[in-house]
């Protein structure tokens, strides 16, 4: 009987192991689901063809209510002065994210920080800013004039006044949606930030090029957003360590 | 002269422009009226409610890097179809900042800017001085018809509504200063919109603005010239129109900071008129001094004070302002339905130190819709 005591006790010592292996085991499989590490997949992608979804226009010193705008010399400065005409650039006006429920139901961490949109020249860089909800946005005033941002979107509506060059307000985005934003001052300025669930999207370079790393393994939708509309939407696999190749052609 | 210099835009928007360099917008606005049931020129419709509208269409187009072309056509419930602006303006002459327009186009007096349309303007009514009708026409008047058109609206505006004239303006900026110096057909109080426009002279124009730090701009604007029409009405008379001139200065100020923006606006002008034997100017003051302030997101509240002060007319029988004297105030609210529609609510109270009912009142409400 004295020796069936130790055999016991083995056999509690190696059923709790088993159990705590068991529950280890569990939670390192919930620990992938939400914030994997190892396993995790990356798209390489490429996109190609996208139109200006807005006609650019060309600023010479007149445009619509700005013909009564010479009053202040620092805005006629601006206005009148002959800009330069150029497409926006993809890398200012062009986001790439991904779209799933799994994805959205995630614990993700919340950048620190703030993202930044400015407003130069009369415009805001980006055109399109895409950031992970509970982030929090600057927009820095950066021409020697007054801006008043404000957006009246469901998903964050605010008026921060105007403020005068190199001052800067912040906002924080709780809510995910799309957020309009706009000048109240210069009419023709606006932007779009896109507050997403997740931190999976990416912004492409000026040829469109563009990576997004760390992504669960799994199917996805992908999401272009150009401008001011979606572009279009293409589904996506992301293999467990792999670089999946992904060119987008319109 | 006006249809030469008024066909010239015309002429380079049909033969220079492609589509993709038309840029065009608007606002359509729609309002109900209610005022006091007076005989004051501020009473609409005999004091019973009424609706009204009113669209503002604007385009501009890009001839070449410097050469642009504007045009503003305001079309009113009374069906007329205004061409407030049609001008060409050449930007940056030979690269020294130095630019010119030509045409049909807003004159540099004053500070009123985007707020002649509804969707800048806090409130229903362009300030008093843009918009009251005083007793003085612009054809030469007797002192009995002066007199007796006291209170009446019938004759000229201090500031003829938006200002728009034909002519020729040279403006730019150095530093923190603006300057704008312009040559139009009409005088401030008489240019193309309620006369002929056909005076003897033209009106010259002076305005310099600094702008000391963001937010804050203080300005100054002069301008002289003949009012009278120039009409075959004088004929038979021993004098000439086009010696009868309108001084008129101004200073104005614009304050913005945070919710908050303050115009304000004052006003000195004289005329002289045929009828005094000691060639005295008539004279009037005007102000006006506006605030407005967003409440939250979406929602302002506003406010206008206005006022008229005339000089009198002196002579062996008669020592009487040449028309009475007014005070308005206005106030309302303001909430974007989107960031393009705005609903108004305003009340304004005006006050005029004579006639047989001195006061009037204005209720409104308007809808704006840009696009």
């Amino acid at each position: 009987m004295p020796d069936m005591r130790p055999s016991a006790r083995s056999l509690h010592l190696v059923a709790c192991s088993l159990v705590f292996a068991v529950f280890s085991l569990h939670l390192r499989t919930a620990d992938c689901q939400t914030a994997p590490q190892t396993e995790n997949g990356e798209i390489h992608g490429r996109i190609s063809g996208l139109r200006d979804p807005e006609r650019h226009v060309a600023h010479h010193g007149v445009s619509l209510l700005s013909h009564y705008a010479t009053h202040s010399s620092a805005e006629a400065a601006i206005l009148v002065t002959p800009r330069e005409v150029q497409a926006p650039r993809l890398s200012e006006n062009t986001t790439v994210y991904l779209e799933s429920e799994e994805l959205s139901r995630g614990k993700y961490p919340v950048p620190e920080t703030p993202a930044t949109l400015d407003q130069k020249r009369l415009e805001f860089h980006p055109q399109v800013l895409t950031i992970m909800a509970g982030t929090t946005v600057d927009f820095p005033n950066r021409d020697p004039l007054y801006h008043n941002v404000f957006s009246y979107s469901s998903t964050k509506e605010f008026d921060l006044g105007r403020y005068p060059m190199n001052d800067s307000r912040s906002v924080t985005f709780e809510k995910t949606g799309i957020v309009r934003v706009y000048c109240d001052i210069h009419s023709e300025m606006s932007a779009i930030i896109l507050v997403l669930p997740h931190p999976f999207f990416a912004v492409p370079d000026d040829e469109g090029n563009f990576v997004m790393r760390d992504i669960p393994p799994g199917k996805y939708t992908l999401v272009i957003w150009h401008g001011r509309e979606e572009a279009g939407r293409r589904t996506v696999v992301v293999r467990p360590g792999e670089k999946t190749e992904f060119n987008v052609a319109f | 002269m006006n249809r030469v210099l008024c066909s010239l835009p015309l002429i380079i928007f049909c033969t220079s422009i492609s589509p993709a360099q038309l840029n065009w917008g608007g606002e359509m606005s729609v309002y109900l009226l209610k005022s006091a049931r007076t005989t004051s020129p501020r009473a609409v419709n005999n004091g019973d409610a009424t609706f009204g509208w009113r669209g503002d269409f604007l385009f501009d187009a890009a001839v070449s890097d410097q050469i642009s072309g504007f045009c503003t056509i305001r079309v009113l419930e009374n069906q007329y179809i205004n061409f407030d602006a049609l001008a060409v303006r050449i930007t940056d002459i030979a690269s020294l900042g130095l630019n010119l327009q030509v045409g049909k186009f807003d004159l540099p007096f004053g500070n009123l800017a985007e707020r002649r349309f509804p969707r800048r303007n806090p409130l229903y009514s362009v300030p008093l001085i843009y918009d009251y009708s005083m007793s003085l026409p612009n054809y030469a008047p007797t002192q009995y018809d002066l007199l007796r058109n006291r209170g009446l609206g019938l004759g000229m505006r201090l500031l003829d509504r938006g200002m728009y004239d034909v002519g020729v303006e040279v403006f730019g900026t150095a530093g923190i200063l603006s300057y704008a110096v312009a040559v139009s057909n009409g005088m401030i109080s008489a240019n193309s919109y309620n006369t002929l426009n056909t005076n003897g002279d033209f009106g010259k124009l002076i305005r310099l603005a600094v702008t000391p730090t963001t937010g804050l701009t203080l300005g100054t604007a002069f301008s002289w010239g003949a009012y009278l029409e120039n009409s075959g009405q004088y004929a038979a008379r021993t004098f000439d129109p086009a010696k009868y001139l309108q001084r008129i200065g101004e200073v104005d100020l614009e304050f913005s900071a945070g919710h908050a923006v303050i115009f304000g606006e004052a006003v000195y002008s004289t005329y002289r008129v045929p009828f005094t034997h000691d060639d005295a100017d008539l004279s009037v003051t005007g102000y006006y001094g506006e605030a407005k302030y967003t409440l939250i997101p979406r929602l302002y509240v506003a406010v206008r004070v206005n006022g008229l002060i005339f000089s009198k007319v002196t002579d062996d029988l008669v020592s009487e302002p040449w028309d009475y004297n007014v005070t308005e105030v206005e106030g309302g609210l303001g909430f974007f339905l989107d960031r393009d529609v705005l609903l108004k609510l305003v009340r304004r109270e005006t006050h005029t130190d004579g006639g047989s009912k001195p006061k009037d009142n204005l209720t409104v409400a308007q809808l704006v819709v840009a696009f």
